[in-house]
């Protein structure tokens, strides 16, 4: 399989930029980048980051051009891509 | 028709070796590329002496007798005269398919114990550190903090045996809590 960490992206996560490579998901680039919170519960507003890292808790999920509940560690960056947390 | 779920290492070997055997194979995945949890390395997958996954990758492109779906979730799985029918959405649109026979190569994901604190940002299963060094190049944090008795934090001894290695390679411990 060819190199997939080949180009750098630049993104928006709650209005702010960001920067990932090629095939990393929106959860890997953004811890990278120092973030630990990807959303906050509904009630209480207790911050979550990932928990299974693999699709299968769906701690994670934000909104991803406007598509509520993407996994973020699933979900590929892109270039523009414009993510915010769950309401 | 055979249908194989899941491009990991099982179903990627299960697949071509239907393939050789003659059978026209069809494989389902969830993920964008075959791999599976095992073989998800973000740059070329190294270290594997044999060189079965770069066999399998390329059997999945290049094998005519192998149909190869990545990205789909199978929601449904129904007998009936032609087999089973395998209901599927990939790509935002919904398919089916039928196979005289279906494997299931589904792997497997962390069982996690909870414990107080386990939903705190930061805590993550083994699998989870796992997926970022490997998949990602993002290591979950420098400072060990591995929360394990008789159960461990999360479990799967494959995923613990992978987890240590990678941390070996980049000179961090293995960490299930940053912090």
């Amino acid at each position: 399989m060819s190199a997939r960490a080949d180009s750098e992206i630049s993104f928006t996560f709650n209005g702010d930029i960001y920067e990932g490579v090629t095939g990393q998901s929106i959860a890997a680039a953004l811890m990278a980048s120092g973030v630990r919170e990807l959303r906050a519960t509904r009630f209480h507003k207790e911050p979550r980051l990932i928990f299974c890292g693999i699709g299968i808790c769906f701690d994670c999920v934000v909104i991803v051009n406007g598509v509520a509940n993407q996994r973020a560690c699933l979900v590929e960056i892109a270039q523009g891509d414009q993510i915010v947390s769950n309401a | 028709m055979i249908a194989i779920i899941g491009a990991g290492p099982a179903g990627l070997a299960a697949a071509m070796t239907a393939a050789e055997n003659n059978e026209q194979v069809v494989v389902i995945d969830s993920a964008p590329r075959p791999g599976g949890q095992y073989w998800r390395h973000l740059t070329k997958v190294e270290g594997y002496k044999s060189g079965r996954s770069d066999k399998y990758f390329r059997a999945m492109q290049e094998n005519e007798k192998i149909i190869y779906i990545s990205g789909a979730q199978i929601w449904s799985a129904v007998p009936g005269e032609n087999g089973i029918t395998l209901n599927y959405l990939a790509a935002g649109i919904e398919s089916s398919i039928s196979a005289q026979k279906v494997i299931l190569a589904t792997g497997a994901h962390d069982r996690a114990i909870p414990f107080t604190g386990w939903e705190r940002p930061g805590v993550m299963t083994p699998g989870a550190a796992q997926a970022l060094l490997k998949g990602h190049n993002v290591i979950a944090g420098q400072r060990i903090d591995y929360r394990h008795r008789s159960f461990s934090l999360a479990g799967g001894g494959r995923a613990r045996c992978c987890g240590s290695r990678c941390c070996r390679n980049h000179r961090s411990p293995f960490t299930a809590s940053l912090a």
